[in-house]
């Protein structure tokens, strides 16, 4: 149980599992079953994945992103992409305008995002303190220095 | 009016309920979501409620036969999919952040995305009842041909597809969101051999998530299309290939909204009785082979089809005693010699749910066994069976749950003595309900049936059956006056009311908005904060 420590180390015991349940099912019963089968390749991507994405310096650097990361205290674009996934899914049967009502509000829920990222970006690039200057404060600066 | 040891004033929220509907943080998020799912719940119960009303007596009393089809349909898909799937998920999104010390939840942005595709999933599906030709009528499951164009017209159902595959996705992305955090978010000294037990059987629920229900998104997908377009299930093998596609995510579901309220009962078991969780490591093991194990038995739902290997499928459903035998001697074995506090609900709801939860188990090896399931199968003793597994198993788990972390939740704590009786209404009404389902079952009774013949000598224990359901739901009135008087009149629990082991009771309650503003105890096992009393003692 040493190594299973690291959570890809767990995904791979589970696709052991998986693994022989499919292996008895070929070899004792003679049959292939396609599920069965991909179940295990499923998890053994998946525990490549989590091994991948947790390594070395990346893994560092990408908790201390994590760490550091401010979050919105609410996000409303990301309630608006729910609502456009939704209306958009709606739209299959009750009409194609649905789906442009649900494209629109997904363009907009985009923007939302795009400007909470940047947003985000900024926080954890600049250093706590106070806020940097703006052009109008900078010309109010240089006038009380005059 | 008392107040716990260690009680501070409760803090004022934040944000008012416009903010609440957005909210990134994963409390706010866990409790919307999981004030979601219980108002599905209750709609589910009152289904439920009119279907029970409606076979008390032989005859068509209550509702047209179309319309009993239209309820029991509403009623498992509310329940697996707007209630069970999304609180197990609602609890992972609140509590694993705070078990594993984390500030946040990884990726909120979609898990509160993934919240409100369970709201308009909902919302879209019970959209059914108000079109002209009425709500989905093809049952839960949906099979192939008898949800197609020709044989449900309905536009209900094609509503119904919708809103199974917004929730479906929600599932996904929750899954995704509480697995990145146990993967990325652990605080330091926090190994995965520390984790608490509830958040590992987060884990195992989630891994079972991940890989089932894009089967089901996938089955609804082509469901839809060979609605509108067909050319999918045509072919003399579609329904089988549908049925295959359906039961991957079937069978693993049950395990889905079954495994947090292990770990929910586990934390209460070993809180409640003053002792460490014991076996934790063969308790890992077996929730991974139980996983594994589970996601490989989706054929025995098809036994009488005769198109899967039924030994294979016989086999694997009934080598599921072995984990589940290893996580109930784990249970027995902490509460011997330990402290046990027979008096909180917490506790009397967890060991309901391992005494339940044994009949629904040990039924599921009964009908595990091909020539048992051809006789019982679409009886009224599948509906005893696995409502014992899902009502005495899942939500007796989840009651243990409410009841141990409600403090932690709301900085509260509810009633005990309205808890006690919530407790025994619950065993008595859910006992009434579905034990007469076996015999009603074993002698003949079909599923789905909205009526009965007068000769079949069915009706008495229909009537107890029915008798049963009111008494579950008069249960359920009993624990929202418990949770109305209790969010009232205000007893403020204090960080750790009972004495317990893990990290979310190292911060106050309700916890703030950065979890943890104090440094976290050092973490040197599962139950770090145990630790800390053993090494003052």
């Amino acid at each position: 149980m040493g190594p299973m420590r690291r959570p890809g180390v767990v995904v791979l015991v589970w696709a052991a599992f998986l693994g022989v349940l499919a292996t008895v099912l070929w070899a004792v019963f003679g049959e292939v079953d396609y599920l069965s089968v991909l179940m295990p390749a499923f998890a053994v991507a998946l525990a490549g994945l989590i091994a991948l994405g947790g390594a070395g310096q990346a893994r560092r650097a990408a908790r201390r992103a994590l760490e550091a990361q401010p979050d919105p205290d609410v996000s409303w674009p990301a309630v608006l992409a729910a609502i456009a996934l939704a209306l958009a899914l709606l739209g299959l049967e009750v009409g194609t305008f649905l789906i442009f009502v649900a494209g629109g509000l997904g363009l907009l829920a985009l923007g939302g995002l795009v400007r909470e990222w940047r947003a985000e970006r900024r926080a954890v690039a600049e250093p706590p303190g106070p806020p940097a200057p703006t052009a109008a404060t900078a010309r109010r600066a240089e006038r009380g220095a005059r | 009016m008392s107040v716990a040891a260690g009680a501070r004033p409760l803090p004022r929220p934040r944000r008012g309920v416009l903010g609440t509907l957005a909210a990134t943080d994963h409390k706010a998020l866990g409790a919307g979501l999981f004030v979601t799912a219980f108002a599905f719940f209750l709609a589910a119960g009152v289904l439920a409620l009119l279907m029970r009303s409606e076979l008390a007596q032989p005859g068509m009393q209550i509702v047209s036969t179309q319309g009993y089809d239209e309820l029991f349909t509403l009623h498992g898909s509310t329940m697996f999919y707007l209630f069970a799937t999304p609180i197990a998920m609602a609890a992972g999104v609140y509590l694993v952040p705070l078990q594993i010390g984390a500030a946040r939840l990884a990726a909120p942005r979609l898990a509160l995305a993934s919240w409100w595709m369970v709201i308009a999933g909902g919302l879209i599906m019970w959209m059914g009842f108000l079109t002209e030709q009425g709500a989905a009528d093809v049952g839960w499951y949906a099979y192939v041909p008898l949800s197609d164009m020709p044989n449900s017209p309905s536009v209900g159902t094609d509503y119904w597809i919708v809103g199974v595959i917004l929730a479906a996705l929600a599932a996904i992305a929750l899954s995704a969101c509480i697995l990145a955090t146990i993967v990325k978010l652990r605080a330091p000294g926090m190994t995965m051999l520390r984790l608490p037990v509830f958040a590992w059987t987060m884990i195992v629920s989630c891994l079972m998530v991940v890989t089932a229900f894009p089967a089901l998104v996938v089955a609804m997908a082509l469901l839809l299309w060979q609605r509108q377009l067909g050319h999918v299930y045509t072919l003399p093998s579609g329904p089988i290939d549908y049925q295959h596609l359906f039961w991957f995510f079937g069978h693993p579901v049950v395990y889905v909204v079954f495994f947090p309220f292990v770990g929910a009962v586990a934390e209460a078991i070993a809180t409640f009785s003053g002792r460490r969780w014991f076996g934790y490591r063969p308790f890992v093991l077996s929730l991974l082979a139980f996983a594994a194990l589970s996601m490989s038995v989706w054929g025995h739902h098809m036994f009488t089809t005769d198109s899967v290997e039924n030994r294979y499928f016989s086999l694997t459903s009934t080598a599921l005693l072995v984990p589940a035998g290893v996580e109930y001697f784990d249970a027995l074995a902490t509460m011997c010699r330990g402290r046990i506090r027979l008096d909180q609900p917490a506790l009397l709801f967890a060991l309901g749910f391992l005494v339940l939860f044994a009949i629904g188990g040990t039924t599921g090896i009964f009908v595990g066994s091909p020539p048992l399931d051809y006789h019982v199968t679409d009886s009224y003793f599948i509906v005893a069976h696995f409502h014992y597994t899902l009502f005495g198993g899942s939500v007796m788990g989840l009651f243990s749950a409410i009841y141990l972390w409600w403090p932690k939740v709301t900085g509260t704590l509810l009633r005990r003595s309205l808890g006690v009786w919530h407790f025994w209404l619950t065993v008595v009404g859910m006992n009434l309900t579905f034990f007469p389902m076996f015999f009603l079952g074993w002698n003949g009774m079909p599923r789905r049936v909205a009526d009965y013949p007068p000769s079949s000598g069915w009706q008495p224990l229909n009537v107890v059956a029915s008798a049963g359901a009111w008494l579950i739901a008069l249960s359920l009135l009993v624990f929202l006056a418990n949770v109305a008087v209790s969010l009232r009149r205000r007893v403020p629990a204090g960080p750790n009311p009972w004495g317990a082991q893990t990290l979310e009771w190292a911060t106050s309650s309700p916890p703030p908005r950065e979890n943890f503003p104090d440094p976290l105890p050092p973490v040197r096992s599962y139950a770090p904060l145990l630790d800390l009393r053993e090494e003052a003692a």
